[in-house]
């Protein structure tokens, strides 16, 4: 996706147009990769058995950094005019009530099982997913509005906030991987 | 042709106009038209071969000829908007641009800001037209003072109404042109700017100090919290100038004329009358509308139908202005190619108008005329005017006794009369003459800072705001019409070729935007003025800052839509008591011929309570018939072509319902409002074409979806909490105005209420469909007049001004700056894209920019705003907007060009932002700390003076002025007495009116109108409009004996003091003393007097600058009356804020 990034913004970039609009509107499939990865996972932890938490948090997990990924990749798309507000932000917003079930599920998982560790690593990502949410003003039409987020630099808040996420997820899911090979050890 | 004009500008020759006509019309002119009859103005007839869509445009052929040669003929003319009518308009047209002839005729006034006297042109008065018009006409060469190259004759030709005719006629008529002997002339007097090479490099002196210290701080202005950098992937471009106010517009001017041969066709219609007077609704012009555009378009019509419905919903419309071409599209380089299969029609001859411009100006000035322009000029001038002055500086090099009197410390604590006597004018960027010749007006595009720092870290440190004012569609007096083939644009950026790119040679040119060299392709070689090859930096599209392209079918998405126009009209039971609908139907009535549009016009009405009521006006009806929809939950549309009808075909049966319609309800008692379904409905029935959706709501809608809630308590006013509910209490309407955007509908919103309807949430249907809205508090038709001349004002004004319709508008800059934030009406598509389903003359727009990457390897900074959209005669068009600014280095460069009418707009702006996603209070703290911030930032910086107190460049003195002025509005003010609505109101207001109405409505001008005299007055079309002095906005300058007119925008106060001398009253509102003047005068009787005729003169001239007209309200010295007035003395106290003296004090205490 870092490719994704670098190679569209700066239009100045494309000497010639074509290259624009042979993209424009075309919509770029990031997901494609998903359900193999997780399944991939998913029988692997099959095999394992093991701890139900672990592989459950590592269900999740595995999920998110893609999520992440994907809206990166929108944003960026925006960035870049590929897509429009309205198509960027409705597709977006359909990912922020997914986003913060799943993280606040992880938690309470992490809660439950007292891991401790875990618990407070994800306990500010799902605080904060959940106080973005309530935020929102009555007015908007999600936490991505299309009438807003060309302004006031919200396009670059709203990527910054997506790349810090990203190395986030990438942490746990390492963190995750090692406790669950860990678990599958002791097992 | 109009040549000769050009050579002898003083000659008899100069007047004239109309370049295209009388060339035509001259020798050679003749000739060619008759070779080349088929190609209108608009060149229309290739054109239709071509693209079979574009209807309207084949209409007339009338002036023709501008195409002097027989290749390039039908393409270049020049349009005034305002041609529609022939005789009406063309008769404005010289009166304006003259602006001897007749000061009042059209308001020219915006166009030629810089140099308000000398080519502004006064609008006038409606009424006095015709007699003024037609002794201009004639008398054109004395006048004629900057050198319309165009003699009068153009304007003979117009009388006649057909176009063919037209063309026969001409001739005959013009004799006059006989000076114009030889086309030969075309003595280019300056093309001056033309290649930009060399300026660059004059420029470049700048640049060097550079980088040097970087403040720390982050944001550039308190409010500015946000500024990131933007990507590089917006900034591409941008080229504009700083506005060379007159001398652009005057420029433009001539290329009017040969508009004139445009005429006939009318492009804009009556609608874009508008730009001058000759859109007002009060004006004389009407007729002007009606005739031309029946008239006109008759021609064009014929194929028009099919457009509208047919297309599907077009996403792409970013692409087709925007750089890219939409994916069907062939590349880029296609345009080039084209070319070919309409070689022959280039660019007729120009005039030699375009060279002109400039230089004529010049030497305009001093003296021709009798009238003319020396009557422009003050008798007594204080200083020489802006542009005088920098000619004979010439330019960058000296400096700037300009930049040295704008940085003049002034010390606020000590300096008690700031204001200039007269209106402040927007600050000449420091710019070599020929760049400033070029610029775009001021009134069209103008930057906070005329001087652009070359970093974001010195930016920073200046404090002060970095962003554009544009008011793009403003009704212009003279444009340049180019009809081409090709477009030229930069192949990287998309950036359209201007005055302010670089011819390496004659086949290359370099983008100033992106710096990347492009091919000049051979049609651009030729060019339409001298008639000669090789010379293409003498285009007019590298004449003129402004131009207007007629786009060809490159830029469409589909068939250009018809002008489409929707009226949704509440008639509950409030709507009945307020009583709007009788003087709605009236008005429309009398403005049916005015609507903007051609034959294919298509009206519709919708009208709803509880349930929604459609009309049938289906042709051949004997009268409407009413559907009634009552299931409002799951709307349907019940009939789908019937509604929507043409106007040309059920006028009978549109009448007939308007007539019908204020009774039909008179005994509703229906007290709910499905608003939302209603909207639901609209959406429906204009989906297949777009079009404008015009709103009239009088309550809270109850009903449906969008229903709202009453969200105010007044008791909740003076709560420490701050004012809750700024924002909408549901995304409804914001979505729906999205999906409208998509569709290419403007939804336009009259609220007429008296209580409470949730604007906050209402005016999103506006606000990103690219409307407008208008609010009347309290309207009832009978206990609040001065709201309904109010209303029946506007809706006139609205209903016949111009209109665009599908545009989208693209604002691209220099290399390195970048656009984070956008104010105003439209929806932001993508980066720099604004989409606007409709758009109109009366609305502005500001965006806020970044620099992302230093400037300092360019000596210019440009931007460029491109309006693409659908004329309502059908034609596809793109309006073309460059501005040039030079970047600087030094901080105290960037004070010497600061604009602070410019920062003060957009700084309110911001503060409306911040007050919707923070808190009103935040948003106040915000703009005093920018006056603090700016304080201290000058004292640390750039003054070494070590005085103490309060130290500003002169160029911003009136920021604290300004500032408090906001603070006080009642968008930001704080305490008990604003309702919410209002207040509302008043912040959409700041987001969308054009930079003088706002400074208007923020800062009123106050002047002292009993003892007026006559010095130093304009001399305008044998008027002479006293100049009286501004006067600061506190009481301590209102005297008992004296009568003082505030001028607010929107309206006129008059206040008459106790023991103001009789011979005031008795002369100027006719009335015996004090005590006969009447509660509620609401005019100024027109008496005989010297008095009186100074008075109306003064107020007239005033009135022509703005497109709505304002009324004058007469108010006494009593404790009931005079409290409208007395509120907007912003320097003194006032309920819950400070004097101005007690402001400084507080400035002084927060700085450092």
């Amino acid at each position: 996706m870092f490719f994704t990034i670098k190679r569209y913004t700066g239009p100045d970039q494309a000497p010639f147009q074509p290259a624009r609009w042979q993209y424009h509107g075309t919509t770029r499939v990031p997901h494609s990769g998903r359900r193999d990865r997780k399944g991939t996972l998913y029988r692997k932890m099959e095999n394992g058995g093991g701890s139900v938490h672990s592989i459950t948090c590592g269900l999740l997990c595995t999920d998110f950094p893609l999520g992440v990924l994907s809206q990166i990749i929108t944003l960026s798309d925006l960035e870049c005019d590929y897509i429009n507000a309205r198509a960027c932000c409705s597709k977006l917003n359909k990912w922020v009530i997914p986003e913060m079930v799943g993280q606040c599920l992880s938690t309470m998982l992490m809660l439950v099982s007292m891991h401790w560790f875990t618990f407070f690593l994800n306990l500010p990502v799902a605080a904060w997913n959940i106080y973005r949410y309530v935020k929102v003003p009555l007015g908007n039409m999600g936490v991505f509005d299309p009438t807003e987020i060309h302004n006031r630099g919200q396009l670059k808040s709203h990527m910054k906030e997506a790349m810090i996420k990203l190395g986030y997820h990438l942490l746990c899911f390492f963190i995750y991987l090692y406790s669950m090979i860990l678990a599958l050890i002791n097992d | 042709m109009s040549a000769p004009g050009f050579t002898h500008l003083n000659s008899s020759v100069s007047y004239g106009q109309n370049p295209t006509p009388n060339g035509c019309q001259n020798g050679p002119g003749q000739t060619y038209q008759s070779m080349h009859p088929p190609a209108g103005c608009y060149g229309a007839p290739p054109q239709q071969q071509n693209y079979p869509t574009i209807p309207a445009l084949p209409t007339s052929v009338p002036n023709k000829a501008p195409a002097t040669n027989s290749a390039h003929g039908a393409n270049y003319y020049w349009s005034n908007q305002q041609q529609h009518h022939h005789h009406h308009q063309q008769q404005h047209h010289l009166s304006q641009h003259h602006v001897a002839p007749s000061p009042y005729n059209a308001s020219l006034s915006s166009d030629a800001p810089s140099q308000p006297y000398a080519t502004v042109p006064s609008s006038a008065p409606p009424p006095s037209n015709a007699h003024y018009n037609q002794q201009p006409l004639q008398q054109h060469p004395p006048y004629a003072p900057s050198g319309r190259y165009y003699g009068p004759q153009a304007y003979h030709a117009p009388p006649a109404p057909p176009p063919p005719e037209q063309q026969q006629q001409q001739p005959s008529l013009v004799p006059a042109p006989a000076v114009g002997p030889g086309a030969p002339i075309h003595p280019i007097v300056s093309y001056p700017s033309a290649p930009g090479s060399s300026q660059f490099g004059t420029l470049s002196s700048f640049q060097n100090a550079a980088a040097h210290g970087v403040m720390p701080t982050q944001m550039g202005a308190p409010l500015h919290q946000y500024s990131n950098p933007r990507p590089a992937s917006t900034a591409a471009v941008g080229q504009p100038g700083p506005t060379v106010n007159g001398q652009g517009s005057t420029g433009h001017k001539h290329y009017d004329q040969s508009h004139q041969a445009s005429l006939s066709y009318d492009p804009y219609g009556g609608v874009l009358h508008g730009g001058g007077g000759a859109d007002r609704p009060p004006s004389g012009t009407p007729s002007n509308s009606v005739h031309s555009s029946p008239g006109h378009h008759q021609g064009g019509d014929t194929s028009s139908s099919s457009t509208g419905s047919a297309s599907p919903v077009p996403n792409n419309y970013d692409n087709l202005e925007g750089g890219s071409y939409p994916d069907s599209m062939p590349p880029s380089d296609h345009m080039t190619n084209q070319a070919a299969p309409y070689g022959s029609y280039g660019y007729p001859g120009m005039p030699p108008a375009y060279h002109q411009g400039p230089a004529s100006l010049a030497n305009a000035s001093p003296s021709h005329e009798p009238y003319g322009q020396s009557g422009y000029q003050p008798y007594s001038q204080p200083f020489p005017s802006m542009s005088q002055l920098s000619t004979a500086l010439g330019g960058l090099s000296g400096v700037p006794e300009l930049e040295v009197e704008a940085l003049r410390p002034v010390n606020l604590l000590q300096e008690k009369n700031l204001l200039p006597p007269r209106a402040l004018e927007a600050p000449e960027p420091n710019l070599s003459p020929e760049l400033r010749k070029v610029n775009c007006s001021p009134q069209s595009f103008r930057c906070t800072l005329t001087s652009i720092p070359q970093t974001q870290a010195l930016l920073n440190k200046a404090r002060l705001p970095l962003g554009l004012l544009l008011h793009p569609f403003r009704d212009l007096q003279q444009l340049p019409v180019i009809t081409s083939n090709t477009i030229v644009r930069c192949r990287s950026c998309r950036t359209y070729i201007n005055p302010f790119v670089t011819f390496l040679d004659q086949r290359r040119w370099k983008c100033n935007l992106c710096y990347r060299v492009n091919d000049v392709p051979d049609e651009f070689m030729y060019n339409p003025v001298t008639r000669s090859y090789g010379e293409p930096h003498k285009r007019p599209e590298v004449q003129n800052a402004t131009v207007e392209f007629i786009a060809s079918s490159d830029y469409m998405l589909r068939p250009p839509q018809p002008a489409a126009y929707l009226f949704v009209l509440d008639v509950s039971h409030n709507a009945v008591e307020a009583g709007y609908l009788k003087y709605f139907s009236e008005l429309l009535i009398d403005n049916l011929d005015k609507l903007p549009g051609d034959t294919r016009t298509r009206v519709g009405f919708l009208t709803f309570d509880n349930t929604i009521h459609f009309y049938n006006l289906q042709e051949g009806l004997s009268q409407p018939q009413m559907l009634v929809v009552s299931d409002i939950d799951d709307i349907f549309i019940p009939s789908h072509d019937s509604l929507m009808v043409n106007l040309k075909e059920s006028r009978e049966l549109v009448k007939d319902l308007l007539t019908s319609l204020p009774g039909m309800f008179s005994h509703s008692k229906e007290t709910h409002s499905a608003l939302g379904p209603a909207l639901q409905a609209a959406f429906k029935l204009m989906s297949p074409t777009g079009g404008r959706v015009t709103v009239f709501q009088t309550q809270l809608p109850t009903l449906g979806a969008g229903s709202l809630q009453s969200r105010e308590d007044p008791n909740q006013r003076s709560s420490t909490k701050g004012v809750q509910h700024l924002g909408p209490a549901t995304d409804f309407y914001k979505k729906l105005a999205l999906d409208c955007s998509g569709q290419q509908i403007g939804v336009d919103l009259f609220l007429l209420s008296s209580q409470y309807s949730d604007l906050a949430s209402l005016s999103c249907i506006s606000k990103y469909s690219a409307g407008s809205v208008f609010y009347y508090p309290s309207f009832h038709h009978t206990h609040n007049p001065a709201q309904l001349e109010k209303f029946q004002r506007d809706v006139e004004r609205y209903l016949t001004r111009k209109i665009g319709f599908e545009a989208v508008m693209r604002i691209r800059c220099t290399k390195g700056l970048s656009i984070h934030t956008f104010h105003g009406n439209f929806f932001v598509r993508s980066t720099d894209l604004l989409s606007l389903a409709n758009v109109n003359p009366d609305s502005a727009f500001a965006v806020q920019m970044s620099i992302e990457d230093s400037l300092a390897d360019s000596s210019l900074a440009c931007f460029q705003a491109a309006l693409l959209y659908t004329s309502s005669k059908g034609k596809r068009r793109i309006r073309v907007h460059t501005l040039c600014l030079p970047v600087v280095s030094q901080l105290s460069d960037v004070y010497a060009g600061a604009d602070v009418q410019a920062i003060t707009c957009l700084l309110a702006d911001m503060a409306i932002d911040r007050s919707l996603t923070s808190s009103l209070s935040d948003a106040r703290d915000a703009l005093t700390n920018a006056a603090v911030y700016l304080l201290s930032a000058y004292k640390s910086n750039v003054s070494n003076l070590q005085q103490s107190g309060l130290v500003l460049p002169a160029s911003m003195r009136l920021f604290p002025v300004y500032i408090l002025a906001l603070l006080k509005q009642k968008a930001l003010r704080t305490g008990t007495s604003t309702r919410l609505d209002e207040r509302v109101f008043a912040m959409c207001e700041f987001k969308t009116q054009p930079l003088q109405q706002l400074m208007r409505m923020v800062h009123p001008d106050l002047y002292r109108l009993d003892d007026m005299s006559d010095q130093g007055a304009l001399l305008l079309n044998h008027t002479l409009v006293p100049q009286p002095h501004l006067l600061h906005l506190s009481a301590e300058r209102v005297r008992r004996d004296g009568a003082f007119l505030m001028d607010c925008g929107n309206v006129f106060y008059l206040w008459i003091g106790k023991s103001c001398s009789d011979v005031f009253i008795r002369d100027v509102l006719g009335c015996s003393s004090y005590a006969s003047i009447p509660e509620n005068m609401r005019h100024i009787p027109e008496l005989e007097t010297v008095l009186s005729e100074r008075v109306r003169a003064f107020l007239d001239w005033l009135q022509d600058k703005r497109s709505f007209c304002s009324s004058v309200h007469v108010l006494k010295d009593e404790a009931s009356a005079k409290a409208p007035f007395f509120q907007r003395l912003v320097e003194d106290r006032s309920e819950a804020a400070s004097s101005y003296p007690d402001f400084l004090e507080h400035l002084q205490q927060q700085m450092p």
